[in-house]
């Protein structure tokens, strides 16, 4: 039976263009993180990705509602005969900016390039990619097949495997060697075939990416002249720029809520819950930290969090809790008890102690558990520069130490906390981060014994095998299933997650279209009161 | 004075070359590295291992290091692992901002510390001096990001008067010059505050010293204007310890104020240096720290050549 994909992804309808939509002149918003690439095959961060993604057409566009948008998709169509092995794709007619049409030779070349790349991939593993893939063929310039090397669950692949496909201009990058490329990532000139909305005219790393309409671009156009990413250091820096005008919109520091929100000329966005999580990884393999093994311990650990209460105390409202590995963005894709609330595990200090006491614990002189003498006990490593995140701490760590669990707390550089959690597992002990995953919210990449993510050394062997069903087997089931024995088992120790929402200058309109919780931009939203050029 | 040179330049090799080799053994010590950078929340160990075999740095430090300065020879800076451009052009573009910044602010700061120090020797005791020296103090016991942040705060959030950050207004196509010099004011302003604090200070000491000198009280007994000794003796004498402390500021003109260029946003050699500890950017960071070195030995140098033709009698052996 031919399963049709397009099931999965209704056509999403907007909504008329008005009348009164003016010009914006020049658009000015800060990325989440300076932006060092145009390159989709080199995207490491969100900014980087969401660049490229205005300048190269996804196969796919996965909305809100974790749909697809056929309209802001190059695929028209996607469709498994056999459910689960073999994919058709058809590309809707499509032209690069230099009027060369877009064919299936560019998407075959993108994958070229991913097995190139091999680990190095920003995307490596997600979805299978690239190594599930038996074969990659096109039938003409228009429809091409994947064929993988087993059944898979036709929506994990379509969203989280296909969805990293991309066609990418072979005639004009194809004598170019991937070094090449890789040194050429950051430089605008090199980008002058597009087939997005945008076309790149400078990058000032660290500074400020310009980019320009393409206007060659076949789809709704934009209204504004100039859409400027403009990378701004700090929270407080944010705020000063929103207020004196230098940039448009930007992420709301909720730590200067109570700031903002009296701004003149400027308005709060809550545009969707994050696409994103945030939560305290924990150190398995760490003998210093055995106690983190036992599930009590854990499920102790999420008991004694009042997420509600973090959420209205440092969040101002703006966010969700989060009790598995679902991002609130995704709340669609939840197993239907979880949405309506029944997680295995949920705000309660007294549970939190009796299931320390039941892991052999017991009050210690200053409070804290203890088991044969060992405190229980940890350090937390968080990544430093965040108020908000500092703050988030502050109230966990007097909430654990409530049912008598000891976090301490620790800032170091981003990049070194990485690099600390890759090394040896007597290295760390917890790390505060926080982690996006694709449409499809399976833990193959997280939480599967020896995942590529896994770096804690988390395993169970009913985990993986959960994992193996949400990926394998058809329907959500297997997904549910999954999301449920994740939320009782807590592998890591899930956080409420801060809401996308944005302080916005009140001559932009738009905003909430414009950005997708998931990251992708629809330029062409955004739109400007009449005389608010700005310029 | 040309053995002077010449010997001095030949000291100064040495201390450049333990100067280099000591940063670029702490940055690649130090934990992390440009790979965890790029990759992000997606380093894992085989990609990190990788990317580090593409950047080259999974080769043993040693040869690292002994590649950098085979590269140093040819002339090549490195390649910035991050920014994914040559290390010289980076500098070259980050250079010129710098340089017009600091050289209007030191060029300002000069003839400002000039004048209150002129006023400070010569009211030595009396009220204005008194004002001057307060002023000084609080100048110079104030952080440079307060004073940024203070006149942010007041020029750019208040008063809308000035930008607040960046070197030209991002919603113009092409901005004119005046755009160049709105940026510039409070980012000049902050760095001559600070400047002026301690350096007018120093030239009004030397100024009131310079007047309690027999040579002043001689030509005042010959009957020699006031005017003519001030600026005709006790000026060019008192010059010399400010052209001394000059010469130290000359990297800065070359290498930035790493807070100042950051609170500002401001594209400069101190900005980029700033981002590249952060990330990790061994090729950027070590290259400025090879500036700076070089730049600190020419500008003490070029200030004891200026003192030496300013006073011949000075030795420099």
């Amino acid at each position: 039976m031919r399963l049709l994909l397009i099931l999965f992804g209704l056509s999403i309808c907007t909504p008329a263009w008005g009348a009164d939509r003016g010009d914006c002149g020049t658009v000015v918003v800060p990325p989440n993180s300076d932006i060092t690439s145009f390159d989709p095959i080199f995207a490491t961060s969100v900014a980087n990705a969401q660049v490229s993604q205005l300048l190269y057409l996804a196969l796919i566009w996965i909305n809100r509602y974790q749909r697809i948008d056929w309209r802001r998709s190059l695929a028209s169509a996607i469709t498994s005969p056999d459910n689960g092995i073999t994919y058709d794709v058809t590309l809707r007619p499509w032209h690069w900016s230099d009027g060369v049409p877009v064919t299936t030779a560019d998407i075959l070349y993108m994958f070229q390039l991913i097995k190139q790349m091999g680990a190095t991939y920003p995307g490596y593993g997600e979805g299978g990619m690239p190594d599930i893939i038996k074969s990659l063929t096109a039938s003409d310039s228009t429809h091409f097949q994947v064929v993988l090397k087993r059944r898979v669950n036709a929506l994990w692949f379509t969203y989280n495997g296909l969805g990293q496909l991309q066609p990418l201009p072979v005639h004009n990058w194809g004598r170019y060697t991937l070094d090449q490329l890789w040194q050429m990532q950051s430089t605008p000139a090199f980008f002058r075939v597009v087939d997005g909305p945008l076309r790149p005219l400078r990058l000032d790393v660290g500074l400020d990416a310009v980019l320009l309409p393409n206007p060659a671009y076949e789809g709704p156009k934009s209204h504004f002249e100039r859409f400027i990413f403009k990378f701004v250091q700090s929270d407080g820096a944010a705020v000063q720029q929103i207020e004196s005008g230098e940039i448009d919109m930007a992420g709301l520091p909720t730590e200067l809520y109570s700031y903002v929100r009296h701004l003149p000329g400027v308005h709060l966005e809550e545009l969707a819950p994050a696409a994103s999580w945030d939560y305290l990884a924990i150190n398995f393999s760490n003998p210093n930290v055995a106690f983190f093994n036992d599930v009590r311990v854990r499920d102790a650990m999420q008991d004694a969090i009042d997420q509600p209460e973090l959420i209205r105390i440092v969040l101002h409202g703006f966010g969700d809790p989060v009790y598995t590995a679902v991002p609130p963005a995704d709340a669609a894709l939840l197993a239907p008890e979880l949405r309506q609330g029944h997680y295995p595990v949920r705000y309660d200090p007294a549970e939190a102690r009796t299931l320390l006491q039941d892991a052999g614990f017991s009050p210690g002189p200053d409070g804290i558990m203890q088991k044969s003498g060992k405190r229980l006990s940890f350090l937390d490593l968080m990544a430093a520069g965040s108020a908000e995140t500092m703050m988030m701490t502050e109230v966990l760590q007097s909430e654990l130490r409530v049912v008598g669990i000891d976090m301490r707390v620790r800032e170091i550089e981003f990049n070194q906390l990485l690099a600390l959690l890759s090394g040896p597992a007597v290295g760390w002990q917890a790390a505060l981060l926080s982690l996006s995953v694709g449409g499809y919210p399976s833990g193959e990449g997280l939480f599967a014994t020896d995942a590529t993510q896994n770096n804690n050394g988390y395993t169970d062997k009913t985990m993986d095998r959960l994992i193996d069903a949400s990926i394998n087997q058809s329907g959500l089931d297997g997904l549910y299933k999954y999301e449920t024995y994740v939320s009782a088992q807590q592998p890591e120790i899930f956080f409420p997650t801060p809401s996308a929402t944005y302080m916005v200058s009140d001559r932009l309109h738009g905003a909430n279209d414009f950005l997708d919780p998931a990251g992708q931009l629809a330029p062409d939203q955004l739109w400007c009161t009449a005389g608010g050029a700005g310029t | 004075m040309i053995r002077m040179i010449a010997t001095r330049l030949a000291s100064s090799t040495l201390t450049i070359f333990i100067l280099v080799t000591l940063v670029f053994f702490m940055a690649h010590l130090t934990p992390g590295g440009p790979a965890y950078s790029i990759l992000g929340m997606k380093a894992t160990a085989t990609s990190v291992q990788q990317l580090n075999a593409r950047l080259g740095l999974d080769e043993p430090l040693l040869k690292q290091y002994a590649i950098w300065w085979w590269h140093l020879f040819q002339g090549k800076l490195g390649y910035s692992y991050l920014l994914s451009r040559p290390v010289g052009s980076l500098l070259w573009q980050y250079e010129i901002n710098t340089l017009v910044f600091y050289t209007v602010s030191i060029v300002l700061s000069t003839i400002l510390s000039i004048l209150l120090g002129l006023v400070q020797g010569v009211y030595f005791g009396s009220w204005p001096a008194k004002l001057i020296g307060g002023l000084q103090l609080a100048g110079y016991a104030l952080p440079g990001f307060f004073v940024a942040a203070m006149l942010v705060l007041w020029f750019s959030v208040e008063l809308h008067w000035l930008p607040a950050s960046g070197i030209t207004n991002l919603r113009e196509v092409h901005p004119g010059i005046g755009s160049y010099a709105a940026h510039l004011v409070l980012p000049v302003v902050t760095v001559t505050i600070l400047t002026v604090s301690g350096l007018s200070r120093y030239f009004g000491e030397a100024v009131h010293e310079e007047l309690g000198k027999d040579y002043v009280r001689t030509a005042r007994a010959k009957g020699v204007s006031f005017t003519t000794i001030l600026f005709g003796h006790v000026l060019r004498n008192a010059l010399r310890p400010l052209v001394t402390i000059l010469g130290l500021s000359f990297p800065y003109i070359f290498t930035g104020g790493v807070i100042v260029e950051s609170v500002f946003n401001y594209p400069g050699l101190g900005w980029l240096m700033w981002r590249s500890a952060l990330s990790q950017d061994y090729p950027i960071l070590i290259a400025i720290v090879l500036i700076i070195g070089v730049l600190t030995i020419l500008g003490n140098l070029l200030a004891d050549i200026v003192n030496g033709l300013l006073d011949p009698r000075a030795s420099y052996e």
